[in-house]
């Protein structure tokens, strides 16, 4: 870098600088539900290439609802929405949420603003940097449990246990479809974050006699707060 | 803490802390799992313990069969794979295009 900011803090940490693309949160609110999939239309379209990383906040009194599709709604420079869809029709999907690219853009009329070489925004006021708390793409399967009509429930927590801060959230798009099992076949998958252990939870419907692959990889649990939310 | 950037929005909330870190773009680049079994990416630099990897789906979902599944994903050091179906099965595997983002969150 010959030019530009860069910020170190004492633990040696680049904060920002003028080289680095930072996820930076662009979009915020509420989604809540009249059926079992929750649409939000964002304020004004998110005109990156890539979908925007979704982060939500399963709301604490429903948090027993399992949402297995997260569709983007819009197509790419034009994104503009996303629909959360709960594995079960009689739930109602609500929470919290902020949308989050690496790209930064002119939001603020004060405050600062960091542009890289190309002249690309790279820091606005009114689009801070989504600040990292945690993440672990690690999980542990627990085994199943029955689910009515629809064969059984097997699933994992994540390895990292921690509460969900108010304005914390956890990355959706990760958990955005089902997965594949030995045989070939689509099988739903579902996540939550569960209050009661404050752990990440996936749990994939299958029937017990195909059940899926105990080993499901390294899906990413990844956290980021939005402070005043 | 003596160094580093404090910020406020406009409500004079803290919104970033001279101890905050944030995520740090380490690739982003597209991907298909059409046609292919699966791939290895590079990432130099990339561990788990202080990087993530992360599958954004680029299209909308339009049907519950495997081809539109999450592909297998396993974090290493130094790469990440990407598997159309679970390791060990012959069978149909997913087709799906998405974006791989792989982020540093510390140092």
């Amino acid at each position: 870098m010959s030019y530009g900011l860069k910020v170190i803090n004492d633990d040696n940490y680049i904060q920002i600088d003028s080289d680095t693309p930072r996820l930076c949160a662009i979009h915020n609110g509420t989604y809540s539900a009249g059926s079992n999939t929750a649409i939000v239309t964002f304020p004004t379209p998110i005109t990156t290439p890539e979908p925007p990383c979704i982060f939500i906040r399963n709301a604490p009194e429903r948090a027993g609802e399992l949402y297995d599709r997260l569709t983007i709604t819009g197509s790419s420079g034009n994104w503009t929405g996303f629909q959360i869809r709960a594995n079960n029709v009689n739930w109602r999907p609500a929470g919290k949420w902020f949308a989050a690219v690496f790209a930064s853009q002119a939001q603020s009329t004060y405050g600062m603003r960091l542009w890289d070489a190309n002249g690309g925004i790279l820091f606005d006021s009114g689009a801070t940097p989504v600040i990292v708390t945690k993440s672990n793409s690690t999980w542990s399967y627990q085994g199943s449990v029955t689910f009515p009509s629809l064969g059984a429930g097997f699933y994992w927590t994540n390895n990292l246990s921690a509460p969900l801060a108010e304005d914390e959230y956890f990355l959706m798009n990760p958990f955005s479809r089902g997965v594949v099992n030995r045989n070939g076949t689509y099988l739903s998958r579902g996540v939550r974050f569960n209050y009661g252990n404050n752990r990440l939870e996936m749990y994939i419907i299958a029937f017990p006699r195909n059940p899926p692959q105990i080993d499901q990889g390294n899906p990413a649990g990844l956290f980021a707060r939005l402070p005043g939310t | 803490m003596s160094f580093g950037l404090r910020t406020w929005n406009e409500e004079g909330v803290l919104e970033m802390d001279t101890d905050s870190f944030t995520y740090q773009v380490m690739y982003n680049q597209l991907h298909s799992m059409d046609g292919v079994n699966g791939f290895t990416v590079q990432i130099p630099g990339f561990t788990p313990d202080k990087c993530v990897a992360c599958i954004l789906p680029t299209n909308p979902q339009s049907s519950e069969f495997a081809t539109e599944a999450m592909p297998f994903i396993t974090q290493g050091n130094g790469s990440v794979t990407l598997l159309s179906r679970v390791a060990g099965s012959k069978d149909i595997g997913s087709k799906v295009a998405f974006r791989l983002l792989a982020m540093r969150f510390r140092n």
